[in-house]
């Protein structure tokens, strides 16, 4: 009711009661009425002029890869994306130097881009701190489970928070395998790798296969290599039966329960015990990727991001298998690679078109065709894979290639596990890991301490609870 | 009546005109404010305009020298400082990915500006000497990273910017430059755009970069890339080279607030177009509550007083009616009411009369029958003015009627109640103590209708308890006794009406029958003295509180014992 009505049931009121009709009750509560109703009418009118924002021209800024074949395809999917939606204008840019730290000062400027990619550890703590927007009521609107089944439900899942805030969609699906350089495997006489590999197998081929070349009593030439990462020592202990984190608590730490210390005592075994698995030193810190082009080692830990690399770099015959298994199971990694939009921007609805572009099809078969990325829809692998025997018709002769893909097929994925507070996780346990398997200073006891320290750390800040 | 309405129309127009004048002086006082407030919110809005462009022009300053760093650092690489011109280009080659963000490609210049490497190769450019581009000069002259104007030195010609940084070799000595260029018009992938675009300048207008001729190289509209900023019309000196804001029509005519402010270390000057209404949304709605306030500031004050003028003038017209009713109801009264009590051979009689306000309730009356005999009547009509005046009327003309009839007291009750009743309104009625005196044998007969009575006087004989009728008025049909008394010579009784008994004390006490019947045992029996004496005790008891709240009506009849000569 306006103050105009109240206003005029007062008079009414007062006529039907006579000249001394309106108390002074009354009078006032017309008078209190009325200076509401005008002040809400003055208020009036403003909402709907904030809300006219003029949504004819948005622009928009994509950030992805910093790679030099990365702005080719994008050119080519922004131009689409233009045609089909000619009212946004979308800039792409390359991901800045040290990302996971620029973006968090971008977030916090204001200036991050509307939509992004992110992976890894990085992606969920930014989410953890609110710079990410959530995709559910997008999603349940506008994407079909036919979609959302096409997808590795462990890297979807991996991109949502502890408490249910979607804050990403996989962008392709990396996968982690066991490359393997055939033609040294011919020389020391050990049979390929295959799915039937556990860890014992590949320990025992390692031995094989390192080698001490010039008898100086140092190896020059080593079984396998792990990147001391995250992910790269969790999959280990996955396999081992073991988690980083508590998958009920994300406050918790298991990195010092059996499994885990059974599992990092195994690489740590492989490194510095029987000398078999290279470490950073071993290689005068190459990439492990570039160890094994480079023939250092027989075997790498490496993905499917990296067969583009792999095929045109390897002088040699290259063969590819599933990961092996652990004493408990077998996983395979799979990558947290998606798309996100920036809490903060000014255009979401904009900026979830342009990711539904991103997550479509067409923008897999991009990817995969201008690098042989794996798409993160599992109905697009065949295709993928004939993209890479087009391409690559004789180096990826005879590769098992299909088993990038059977860890999605078989539900064996396992994504990065992630703590409440991440960042202070990953910076405790990157400083353990330097020592005790790259410089090999320290025992996997360390990890005891290290694993308290990360859980003290979770009762820090304002992070996300379990 | 027209004297009163007179009187009214000429209170009111005294107060309607102070209450005019004091709405203009208000209203003035509200105008100024509203506009000072309008004013000074406008002010501020353009200020903060301003220094938001002096700031966004900081910030994107900040932001696209990122850019010169990425040259800067490849420029720090002996690979490009030194002579070795393969060297050079392979550099270049191996830094492509990172380079990428340069849209327009990467040139590096030697000392004396001629092209000696570019990525993505353009191998129609290779030695060509750019010694005559401006940016170039600026570099040999500054040694320092210089962000061109718009000019045609992109890929086929086409129009970029140019970020040129200083090459140093390890003696710090110029060698030449290495450039950076993004094209303009860009749709797509321009990592220079999205500078621009993430630092999310403006609230609901086009941003505007412009270089030092005035060509657009950015705006947010992606539809005037190249054209002059002069075709926007803004009546601004935007390439002053200071920073400024103002509230501008542009060409399309909307309203705007219009901020410049030049790009530090460029040529470069930001221009920020924001629409006022949406700007000022909030200041606005805050002037609208200022506005309303201010009205209802004026409106209250007007309200109120009329109000007030209202109610007084019903006050004084309900006083009026109710005095002119009282006016009419007195002299109604006046004119039924006897002065005094007839003469009467053998007796004294006396009267005491006091109305409580102006027309008291209370009447009496005496009548001298043809017989000889003497009516004497002592009641009480509830209620006031000429309504009860008027009942009064009535009533004594009943009784009158009655006693011309010879009908006993109780049958005169009996027959005015009949004739009363259909006269009275709800709640009205008539109390009263209705008596005929034979002078010659002192026989006194009486009737009481409501809490009326006769008291003997000086202790001689007690005339009540009696038996009572319901006051008049109240019902037809009621019925009454007839009680009867004979006063011998020497003896008086007394009349009175119910505020004789009902007079109330300071401490809220009633006089009470008793002591009534107490006042009048020791009275004189005297009826002058007797009355006097009955004054005196109820004038001591009555509150001094205020007017009296009670009528009081005394009647004494004193039988002579020795009777006086005419």
């Amino acid at each position: 009711m306006t103050g105009d009505a109240e206003l005029r049931l007062a008079s009414g009121r007062r006529r039907e009661h006579g000249p001394s009709g309106l108390s002074r009750r009354g009078f006032l509560a017309a008078m209190g009425a009325a200076t509401g109703g005008a002040i809400l009418a003055a208020c009036a009118g403003e909402v709907s002029k904030v809300a006219t924002q003029n949504a004819s021209n948005i622009q928009l800024v994509y950030q992805d890869w910093q790679t030099e074949w990365f702005p080719a395809i994008a050119q080519k999917m922004l131009e689409d994306f233009s045609a089909a939606h000619p009212n946004i204008h979308v800039f792409f840019t390359q991901d800045p130097d040290n990302l996971a730290e620029s973006m968090v000062a971008d977030f916090e400027a204001g200036t991050a881009p509307d939509v992004f990619s992110g992976c890894c550890d990085f992606f969920p703590a930014w989410a953890q701190k609110g710079h990410l927007l959530d995709l559910r009521p997008f999603i349940e609107a506008d994407l079909d489970q036919e979609t959302i089944n096409d997808w590795d439900p462990a890297q979807y899942q991996a991109l949502r928070t502890h408490d249910g805030v979607q804050f990403g969609l996989p962008k392709y699906h990396g996968a982690l395998a066991l490359y393997y350089n055939k033609d040294m495997f011919d020389a020391s006489k050990v049979e390929y790798p295959d799915g039937s590999w556990d860890h014992e197998d590949y320990a025992r081929a390692m031995r094989l296969l390192a080698a001490d070349v010039d008898n100086d009593g140092v190896n020059e030439q080593w079984g396998s290599m792990v990147d001391i990462a995250w992910e790269r020592i969790q999959v280990h202990v996955n396999g081992f039966g073991g988690h980083f984190v508590d998958p009920e608590n994300a406050k918790h730490s298991l990195m010092a329960e059996p499994d885990a210390m059974a599992a990092m005592t195994w690489v740590r075994d492989r490194m510095w015990e029987d000398h078999t698995m290279a470490t950073f030193l071993d290689v005068q810190n190459l990439e492990t990727r570039q160890a094994f082009i480079q023939q250092r080692i027989a075997m790498v830990e490496d993905g499917s991001w990296a067969l583009k690399d792999i095929l045109e770099g390897a002088p040699f015959r290259v063969g590819v298998t599933t990961f092996p298994a652990g004493p408990a199971r077998k996983v395979t990694l799979a990558t947290t690679d998606g798309f996100g939009i920036y809490a903060q921007t000014k255009h979401p609805e904009a900026a979830w078109e342009l990711l539904k572009t991103l997550v479509s099809r067409d923008y897999g078969r991009a990817m995969a065709r201008a690098h042989l990325l794996q798409p993160a829809r599992a109905s697009l692998v065949e295709e993928w894979i004939d993209i890479i025997r087009e391409e690559y018709p004789t180096q990826s002769s005879g590769m098992d290639l299909a088993a990038f893909a059977e860890a999605h097929l078989k539900g064996q994925s396992v994504t990065a596990e992630v703590f409440a507070n991440m960042d202070e996780a990953r910076r405790i346990a990157k400083a353990a890991w330097e020592r005790i398997f790259t410089l090999g200073q320290a025992p996997v006891e360390l990890m005891k301490q290290v694993s308290s320290e990360i859980e003290q750390a979770q009762q820090v800040g304002n992070q996300e609870g379990s | 009546m027209s004297r009163l309405r007179r009187r009214v129309s000429w209170r009111g127009l005294v107060i309607t005109i102070v209450l005019l004048i004091t709405l203009a002086a208000l209203g003035g006082a509200a105008t100024f404010t509203y506009k000072a407030y309008v004013d000074a919110s406008s002010a501020l809005v353009i200020e903060r305009d301003r220094e938001l462009g002096y700031l966004s022009a900081a910030r994107m300053r900040e932001e696209i020298g990122k850019y010169s760093d990425i040259l800067e650092e490849l420029a720090r690489s002996p690979d490009i400082y030194g002579n070795d011109l393969t060297a050079q280009r392979k550099k270049l080659l191996n830094s492509a990915s990172r380079l990428a963000v340069f849209d327009g490609g990467v040139v590096l210049l030697g000392n004396l500006g001629s092209v000696r490497a570019v990525q993505p190769l353009r191998m129609e450019i290779i030695g060509e000497d750019w010694s005559n581009r401006e940016y170039f000069t600026e570099l040999f002259i500054n040694k320092t990273a210089v962000f061109s104007d718009a000019v045609p030195d992109g890929p086929n010609g086409s129009m970029v910017v140019v970020i040129i940084v200083p090459v140093l070799n390890d003696q710090q000595e110029f060698v030449g430059g290495l450039a950076g260029m993004f094209r303009l018009g860009e749709t797509t992938v321009s990592s220079f755009y999205a500078s621009i675009v993430r630092l999310r300048i403006g609230q609901s207008g086009n941003t505007y970069v412009v270089d030092g001729n005035g060509q657009i190289l950015f705006d947010s509209t992606s539809s005037k890339v190249g054209q002059s900023i002069e075709s926007l019309k803004l009546p601004l000196d935007v390439l002053g080279g200071k920073p400024g804001a103002g509230r501008v029509r542009d060409a399309e005519g909307r309203d705007l607030v219009a901020a410049y402010s030049p790009i530090p270390g460029t040529d470069w000057t930001l221009v920020t177009e924001d629409d006022w209404a949406t700007l000022t949304a909030s200041i606005q709605g805050y002037g609208r509550v200022l506005l309303a306030l201010l009205g209802v500031g004026m409106a209250l004050p007007a309200i109120g007083v009329a109000l007030l003028v209202r109610q007084k003038n019903a006050e004084m017209i309900t006083k009026e009616q109710d005095l002119r009713e009282d006016r009419v109801a007195t002299l109604l009264h006046r004119g039924l009411l006897p002065d005094r009590p007839p003469f009467l051979a053998g007796w004294s009689l006396d009267l005491h009369h006091r109305p409580a306000r102006v027309v008291g309730g209370d009447f009496y009356d005496f009548l001298v029958l043809p017989d000889g005999r003497l009516m004497v009547a002592v009641g009480n009509v509830t209620g006031g003015g000429v309504s009860a005046a008027l009942v009064m009327v009535s009533a004594r003309t009943a009784l009158r009627g009655a006693a011309f009839r010879g009908l006993s007291p109780a049958e005169g009750l009996e027959c005015s109640n009949e004739l009363i009743c259909p006269e009275t309104k709800p709640g009205m009625t008539v109390t009263c103590t209705y008596a005929v005196l034979d002078p010659g044998t002192g026989q006194l007969q009486f009737s009481c209708a409501g809490e009326h009575g006769i008291l003997s006087v000086g202790g001689t004989r007690l005339a009540e308890p009696m038996e009572k009728g319901p006051p008049l008025g109240e019902g037809i049909g009621a019925r009454f006794h007839t009680a009867e008394l004979t006063l011998s010579p020497g003896e008086s009784v007394l009349l009175y009406s119910r505020g004789a008994f009902e007079m109330h004390s300071d401490r809220d006490e009633s006089f009470g029958l008793h002591r009534l019947q107490a006042a009048a045992a020791e009275a004189p029996r005297e009826a002058e003295a007797c009355v006097a004496m009955l004054r005196g005790r109820l004038n001591d008891f009555e509150s001094r509180a205020g007017p009296p709240s009670q009528d009081l009506t005394l009647v004494v009849l004193h039988r002579l014992a020795q009777p006086r000569p005419v």
